[in-house]
């Protein structure tokens, strides 16, 4: 099952199926959609052995069982939890570079909760450390975070899946996992906004505990282990990454292969982070010049 | 300067720029047709952006290059490939990479 909305703001439930053996003319094995929005309101279906009630069901029908049980909630739980060392090497700096900067614990552990933007937080701590103004410290977070908006414009073509009035709440949290998990899960997942929402709000929950645990198990961390913690940063994207370039052969491989180049042989010219951005957009707009198989 | 209350407004403002910097561009592309090209640029582009910051992650360090087999994160960063290559859990190849690079790091 499939949701998505129209222009409308009606939301449209439509079931993946395969079309051939029903003598339509295709290819047995062929995917279509079929429209649901019509009838069949209050008939159940029996997801991976789950029962659960019509998407579109009154709201009184879904108990939390009901909805502990939907296979988008569970995936959504599952998938946020696999960043969990992704979270730590990046929460535990910061947590020590904000007590270095003299703010307070519970001022550390907010900015957190309020931004939630991974390595562009510290610097951010970096130009406040500094003694730098409120408009310089913005300037700051505007270039540290400016990748965000990419990663905005990178879920556009997931966006009719979702539901207009998730989408402010998508937006406090979106992060780069969120685009890496979700071209895969758009295929499986029968309600993908259902299913990003959960496991977005996963992560930050993490992110902010991390950042309070790090207050307390930072200075207790030998050094030596500094290299492995700093690993999982690249570990958690390039799991990401490889099922990325699979699924989209051979165009993603070329946007790889340049947007790794691009983003080392910039960092001559531009600092890191714009570099990274540069680099990126290089690399899809190289994976144009070939040609798209899945047509 | 650093009193509470500046920190509080500064928390504020530095939280509700970067949701506007998330959110503008889902509000705007929202209800839009995209062309195919536009598309599959946008397509594209978690692919860019996770290997760039994948190959920063390793050979940038203190915004200088590292190159060296020495560096255990490349070693690292070839045995994640390969779990990757060989298998789709993301569980298994996160944890699997750390515990290489853990253990090339103990062995010293």
């Amino acid at each position: 099952m499939v949701a998505s909305w129209n222009r409308n703001g009606e939301k449209e439930w439509r079931k993946r199926c395969v079309v051939g053996r029903a003598n339509m003319g295709r290819p047995v094995g062929v995917r279509c959609l079929v429209d649901l929005t019509k009838g069949n309101r209050f008939k159940k279906y029996t997801i991976r052995g789950a029962r659960v009630p019509a998407p579109n069901c009154p709201k009184s029908m879904k108990s939390l069982r009901i909805w502990l049980a939907d296979p988008d909630v569970r995936a959504g739980v599952r998938d946020s939890f696999y960043f969990l060392p992704v979270s730590l090497p990046i929460a535990l700096p910061y947590a020590l570079a904000g007590r270095a900067a003299g703010l307070a614990d519970w001022q550390i552990v907010l900015w957190s909760a309020a931004l939630y933007a991974g390595s562009a937080q510290l610097a951010c701590l970096a130009a406040f450390a500094a003694g730098g103004g409120l408009l310089e410290i913005l300037l700051v977070t505007f270039l540290a975070n400016s990748r965000h908006a990419f990663l905005g414009m990178a879920l556009a073509p997931y966006l009719p899946r979702f539901h207009p009035r998730t989408l402010p709440w998508l937006a406090f949290t979106l992060a780069t996992p969120t685009i890496g998990l979700l071209p895969s899960m758009a295929k499986r997942s029968r309600d993908l906004g259902l299913y990003t929402l959960v496991m977005q709000y996963g992560q930050w929950a993490q992110w902010v505990l991390f950042t309070a645990l790090g207050l307390w198990l930072g200075p207790m961390l030998p050094k030596s282990w500094a290299p492995v913690i700093a690993f999982a940063v690249p570990a958690g994207f390039l799991a990401m990454l490889v099922p990325l370039v699979r699924e989209q052969l051979p165009g993603a491989l070329v946007a790889a292969l340049v947007a790794a180049a691009g983003s080392l042989a910039l960092t001559f010219l531009l600092p890191a982070q714009t570099s990274a951005i540069v680099a990126a957009v290089a690399g899809a707009i190289a994976a144009l010049a070939i040609p798209d198989r899945r047509r | 300067m650093n009193s509470p209350w500046f920190i509080l407004m500064l928390i504020a403002a530095s939280a509700l720029l970067t949701y506007l910097l998330r959110f503008l561009p889902l509000a705007v592309l929202r209800g839009q047709r995209m062309r195919p090209t536009l598309e599959r640029l946008l397509r594209n582009m978690p692919v860019g952006i996770l290997t760039a910051l994948v190959t920063q992650s390793v050979f940038l360090k203190n915004g200088q290059l590292t190159w060296g087999l020495e560096d255990y994160q490349v070693h690292g960063l070839i045995a994640t490939l390969a779990l990757a290559i060989a298998t789709r859990r993301i569980g298994l190849i996160v944890f699997g990479g750390l515990a290489v690079v853990g253990l090339l790091n103990w062995l010293g």
